[in-house]
This record gives structure tokens, sequence and C-alpha cells, in this order.
């Protein structure tokens, strides 16, 4: 079985862990991330036949009080950003993760996920705020971690960009 | 080229010129383009480089069979690049040198933990309780320093899991588990070690290099980890691992960096070729655990009189094993050719230093005699020649090799050779004793040349012989023939013995005639009488080249005149001269 490291990173409470938590499986609590900062989960998918092991750093947000440790990101085959749709400001943030990252890194398969669209009310982000973040190939995907919608499209396109990856 | 081209080029007449070109291009053409194409070669630098890159390898071979001077001529130059090397990234050296560098420094290592277990050793020496005569008693029996064994009864531990993680992903390569203990999700306790040793690097503001090690919960579990440029080995120990696992798991991590080293670097998520590895850590697994000593439940006074006994036991073994070694020592310090420079304990053995001539006793018998095993010493001898006398005899009977028939001995430097010895023997022995260490000088006055004795007994022999005549003939009676025959034997061997000793030899045929009759005539008889044996042994096929005649002076015509005394007196004798006798 191929083993993938995926690096999940966004602003503080953007809902990174509630995005993933219907779908996949920690032995670790909540409690790492304010102690190491991240916590790491799996998540098993099968992309044409080929079974593949996400293993996914769940860094902690970034806000005012904490910055997410780059160390975290060696290694990564592929990050996931996750952008909360009812706080704008978590573009932004997002997209200085993203240059901090890549500098860190290198270009890795990048997948955009705008996450809490079932909260359509409250949304705060229009098109154009996105496009700081979302370059021409990168796939972004508005997401529900209260419906699941788009979740598990999300994490297997990023599976599939990194298993393309020479 | 400009000479042979202006030789064989010479101005064409014009009328003739495309006829001339024709022709020359049939005669040179392929040489001429042959050449122009190496011209293309060597002008374009890419070509060049091609067609030196081809013969490189081979002429490097070449040049670095034939002498040194490719690398001598090379060394600034790669001096030069490693520094470079090393200012713009002393990761990529120090990966690359890892596998080999971790032997080194772990022998360094071994030395100093030998060092410090000595000098514990000799801490604990001065401890005295029940369990410390056990393990005394243990490593007595099994010849161990005793620090080795307390050491030893201390190491309670088992590994109970073994991961291996690609370093920078954190993702599990392979990994191997006691049935007890197998890790809930090995992949995220993998994620998550590599995580925690991200954090403490961050957290503590450590270097690249400097990684975490270990760490320890109250449960008595620890987590060692070992870190390699591409890979972590993280081994799961439950209770006091022993220190020299330390170096078995980098030893065994380094073997993996060396057998996978290209898949490491090019890890892509697919663990699959690292399932090869599974056995190396199943295998690290198999380390036993100690149980603890049980706990005596004996009463005290049990316990303490048994703690006496053990120490009057020990202390009984110390006394009579120091009195076996001093006794020992007594007899090698006695014994001619070894000399004792040191003579020390170290742990359970003896160690002695010091001098030995080769021809000396072996002084391992010493040790039977004295009632010390062998194997408890270790004794380090250098080669020297002793010039005692008894050496020196010792040494000469080994040169020499003397027949029972030789006594020798050597007497303040002499050898004093007795006895009888063939006359070859005692030339090689004339010819080499000289040379022999601790003898200085030979004495061989008492030394018999048997083969010169024999000669000497033969010379009698001949000389008692006699051959009687009849009156006034010249060729000896009948009825001699056994005589005849022993004259023959005893001149052959005289002969041989003179050949073989080199001492010279002449035989006299001495020829007699009784008074009676003319002198003259009597005279001649005698000549011809000895004459007369001398063919008879001619005939016989007896060199007779050392053989001579004579005549005997005639006896004075008053002498007795019976018969018989008169047939004594017509006889031959022999006379046989040795040495330089036989010259006169």
């Amino acid at each position: 079985m191929i083993k993938k490291k995926i690096c999940l990173i966004g602003a503080f409470a953007a809902g990174k862990t509630s995005l993933v938590q219907r779908h996949v499986h920690s032995i670790f609590s909540a409690r790492y991330y304010t102690t190491v900062g991240v916590r790491i989960e799996k998540k098993q998918l099968q992309i044409d036949e080929q079974d593949i092991s996400l293993i996914l750093w769940d860094l902690h947000g970034e806000d005012d009080f904490q910055s997410v440790q780059m160390s975290y990101l060696k290694g990564a085959s592929g990050l996931l950003f996750v952008v909360d749709g009812t706080r704008r400001g978590t573009v932004e943030i997002a997209a200085k993760l993203r240059d901090r990252a890549r500098s860190a890194v290198g270009p890795v398969p990048t997948v955009i996920a705008v996450n809490k669209v079932d909260l359509d009310r409250l949304w705060e982000i229009r098109a154009r705020d996105l496009d700081t973040l979302a370059e021409d190939d990168t796939p972004l995907f508005f997401t529900s971690a209260k419906t699941g919608e788009s979740v598990d499209p999300a994490f297997r396109e990023l599976a599939k960009l990194t298993l393309n990856r020479p | 080229m400009t000479d042979f081209a202006s030789k064989a080029d010479p101005a064409p007449p014009p009328d003739n010129l495309d006829q001339w070109r024709q022709l020359r291009s049939l005669i040179v053409g392929p040489e001429r383009e042959h050449i122009e194409a190496v011209q293309a070669l060597l002008d374009d630098p890419v070509l060049h480089a091609e067609s030196i890159s081809t013969a490189l390898p081979d002429a490097i071979t070449l040049a670095s069979e034939r002498s040194d001077r490719l690398a001598e001529a090379l060394q600034p130059s790669i001096d030069g690049a490693l520094r470079a090397s090393v200012r713009r990234d002393p990761a990529a050296i120090a990966d690359a040198i890892f596998p080999a560098l971790g032997p080194g420094i772990r022998k360094a290592v071994t030395a100093a933990i030998t060092r410090m277990v000595q000098s514990l050793n000799r801490v604990l020496t001065e401890g005295l309780s029940l369990r410390s005569l056990r393990w005394r008693w243990q490593a007595w029996i099994s010849h161990r320093p005793y620090a080795e064994i307390v050491l030893l009864h201390h190491l309670v531990y088992r590994i109970e899991q073994l991961l291996l993680i690609h370093r920078s992903s954190g993702i599990l390569l392979a990994k191997a588990a006691t049935e007890s203990t197998e890790p809930r999700d090995p992949d995220q306790v993998a994620g998550m070690l590599t995580a925690i040793q991200d954090f403490v690097r961050d957290a503590f503001g450590t270097s690249e290099g400097e990684v975490m090690h270990a760490f320890e919960t109250d449960a008595g579990q620890a987590v060692w980890i070992e870190t390699g440029p591409e890979a972590t080995l993280a081994a799961v120990i439950r209770g006091t691992p022993p220190l020299h696992l330390r170096a078995q798991l980098q030893k065994m991590l380094e073997e993996i960096h060396l057998l996978f080293r290209r898949k490491l670097d090019t890890f892509d998520g697919d663990p699959s070729p690292f399932r090869l590895v599974q056995p190396k850590l199943e295998e690290a697994l198999s380390f036993e655990i100690r149980d603890p000593a049980p706990r005596s439940r004996a009463p005290a006074w049990i316990a303490a009189s048994a703690g006496v006994l053990a120490a009057v036991t020990w202390i009984s073994m110390t006394i009579g094993e120091h009195r076996r070694w001093n006794h020992f020592l007594e007899l090698v310090r006695a014994e001619p050719g070894i000399v004792v420079l040191e003579a020390d304990k170290r742990g359970a053995t003896w160690e002695l230093t010091g001098l030995r001539d080769p021809i000396s006793r072996d002084p391992a018998v010493l040790l039977d005699r004295a009632g010390i095993p062998r194997e408890a010493v270790t004794a380090t001898w250098s080669t020297y020649f002793a010039a005692d006398d008894d050496l020196a005899a010792r040494r000469a009977t080994a040169r020499l090799h003397p027949p029972e028939s030789v006594a020798l001995e050597v007497v303040k430097g002499t050898l004093m050779l007795s006895g009888s010895a063939t006359h070859d023997w005692i030339a090689r022995a004339r010819r080499d004793a000289g040379s022999i260490v601790g003898v200085d000088a030979i004495d061989f006055e008492r030394l018999e040349d048997t083969q010169a004795r024999a000669l000497e007994h033969v010379r009698q022999s001949l000389e008692r012989s006699v051959l009687y005549f009849e009156r006034a003939r010249g060729q000896p009676s009948p009825g001699q023939e056994d005589a005849i025959d022993t004259i023959e034997t005893l001149v052959r061997e005289a002969q041989q013995l003179s050949r073989h000793t080199g001492v010279p030899l002449r035989i006299v045929i001495v020829g007699h005639a009784d008074p009676t009759g003319a002198r003259d005539f009597n005279h001649e008889l005698s000549n011809r009488r000895a004459l007369s044996v001398l063919r008879l042994l001619e005939t016989r096929g007896v060199d007779t080249t050392s053989v001579s005649v004579s005549q005997a002076a005639l006896p004075a015509s008053s002498s007795p005149s019976a018969a018989t005394e008169l047939a004594a007196l017509r006889k031959v004798t022999f006379s046989v001269l040795l040495g330089n006798q036989s010259r006169s």
C-alpha cells in the first residue's frame, strides 16, 4: 500500500479537524494540537484500484497566538489548505501559509477546501477573494464538514495528484 | 606533415591539373577523409570531450597502476573541490560518510566504556555483601570481570517494538513488535514520533543535526530513537536496556542505510521494498528478558552464615590463588632463559610480561606444576637469547644433534665434547659450534673419532699379519689362503678408512729371508717375496697405489739355525704408516 504524507493547513478554527473527523481515524486526542501543535490521522482510499493511505498531519491552526510550525511540512507529498467560508480573513492567512509552505517544501500538489459551505447565510467570501489564493491549476472545493459535501472528492483529488507525481 | 606534403604534392603542370586532382583523390582520398574526420574530432570540444570520456576510465586505471603521479597531480584539485563542497553543504558529506563513521565512533566509545567498567570494577571491589559475594563467585568461575557480572544482573529489558521511519515524511517503512505489544496504529505512531522530534527541535532551538535520542515513562518504558540521514529507527523498550543495545541499533540503522540508500533517497510513499528489513527487525526483538535474581527467603541467620561461609571460601580461595601464583612466579624466575618483567592481576586473569629465550622451557609447564589453569594467565613474551651455560648447552644440543656416544656441556662459555663420534659428525660440529649463541670456545680434546680408532685397529691387525715361504721360494707357501684373504680385507679397510677420515696411509710389504745361503741372493729373495705379495693383492683387485715393497735387514749368520726357527724367518710382514709417517 502506498502511503502519502498530507498536511492540513489553515487558520485557527477553519474546520480542518471537523473536515476530516467523519472520515478519518486518529488514535491521538485533540490535546496534541495545543501541546505539540499537530495531530496525526489516517485516511485510506482507493484510487484506480490502487490502495493509498493518507497520513494526515493535521496542523494546529494559525492565529495571533500560535503559528504553524513549518518543520512539520517536511517530506509532505500534498497540502490541503482549509479556509473558513464565513471568515474572509482566513483566506489571507491561508495565502500567507501557502507562500511559507512553498519556501519550506517547494511545489507540492495542493488542494484548497473552502469549508462551512452549509452556513450560506454567514458566507463572507467572494470569488475575487479566492483569486489571491487559488491559482489556475489549484483545485478548489467548497466543502461542508457538517454535511460531508465535497469532503471526500477533495481528498481523492489530492490523492490522485500525489500519485501522479513522479 | 608539411614536409611530407611538399614532397608528395609537387606543383602539377596546368594542363593536367584536373587529371592530376582526379588521380590524387583516387589515391589519397580515403586517407584524407579520415584525417579530416580526426581533425574535426580534435577541433570540436564536444566531440573531443566525448571521445576522451570513453578512453578516460581506462587511462586513469593504467596511470594509477603505473605510478602515483596522477593521484599527486589531482590531489590539489580534489582537496579544493572537497573543501568547497563541505563549505556549501556540510550535511551532504556527513550523510555520505555516515555509514563509515559509525563503526569508528563505536570503537572509540567501546574503548571508553571498557575503561569505565575497569574503574567501576575497582570501586565495586571495595563493596562486600552476600549478593556481591555470589556475583563475585560467578565472575570467578566464568573468568569475567566482576563489574561485567554486576552490570549483567541489572539488565532486565525487552524490546517491544521496532519502527523504521522515513525521516522527512515520518512514514512508517517497516515495523516489528512482540505479540502482545502490537501498536494500535503504527503509521500514526510513526508520524507522531517524527512530529515530536520536530517539535523538540523547534521548541528547544536545536540544530538540524541534533536530534532527540530517547524519552522515558514512569511505567518503565523507554523509546530509543536512532536517527540516520534518511531514516529513523525507534525502539520501544521495557525495562533497563544495556548500553550496547544503542550500538546495535546504530549498526542496524547503518546497515539499512547502506542496503537501501537509493530507495531511501527516492522514497515516494511506497514502503514495499523495505519489507526486506522486516526479518532484521524481528530478529532484533529476540533480545531475551533477563529474569531478576529471585530474592532469598531464607532466614537472616542462614543468609548470614552463608555469607560468612562464602566470604571464608572466597578469602581462602583468594589466598590459595595468590599462593599458587607466587609459587609459579618463584618457579618461573628460577627458570633459565625466562625473565619476568611484570606480573599483575587484571580482573580474573593474571597478566605476565617478560623476555623468553626460545630454547627455554615452556612456562605453561610451570603453570601446570603450580596448579594454575593455563587459561587464567595471559603472557606476553619478547624473544631474547640468554648467555647461560645451561641454555647454551641446550642450544648446542638442538643445533648439533650429538649421537648418544657424545657428552656435551658448556663450561664458562666453552663447549666441551667428550666420548666418540664419527669423523663426519665431528667435522660438522667443528664447523657449526662456533655460531652457537653462548659458545665462545670449543674443546674437542676428549672426543674420539671412531673411524680414526678403527683405522688404528686395522693398522695393528695388519702389522701382526705374516705370510710364510718355503726355502728359497718367492711365492707364499700353500695353505695360507685364509691369511691372504684376511690381509686383503685389512688392506681394503685401511684404505677405505683413510679415505673417509682423510688420514694419509702407506702400507709397506716387507720381505724377509733366512740367513742361510748367499747374502745377495737372500736380499733379492726378500724383495721378490714382497713383490709377489704385492702382485697377489693386485690380482685380487686391490688398489696398490698406497702400497709399496721393502726388504728387512738380513739376520746375522750367527742367528739360530734350527729348522723351525729358520722357517719363521722366511716371511712377509706389513708396516702401516699413518698421517705424517706415511709421507716419510
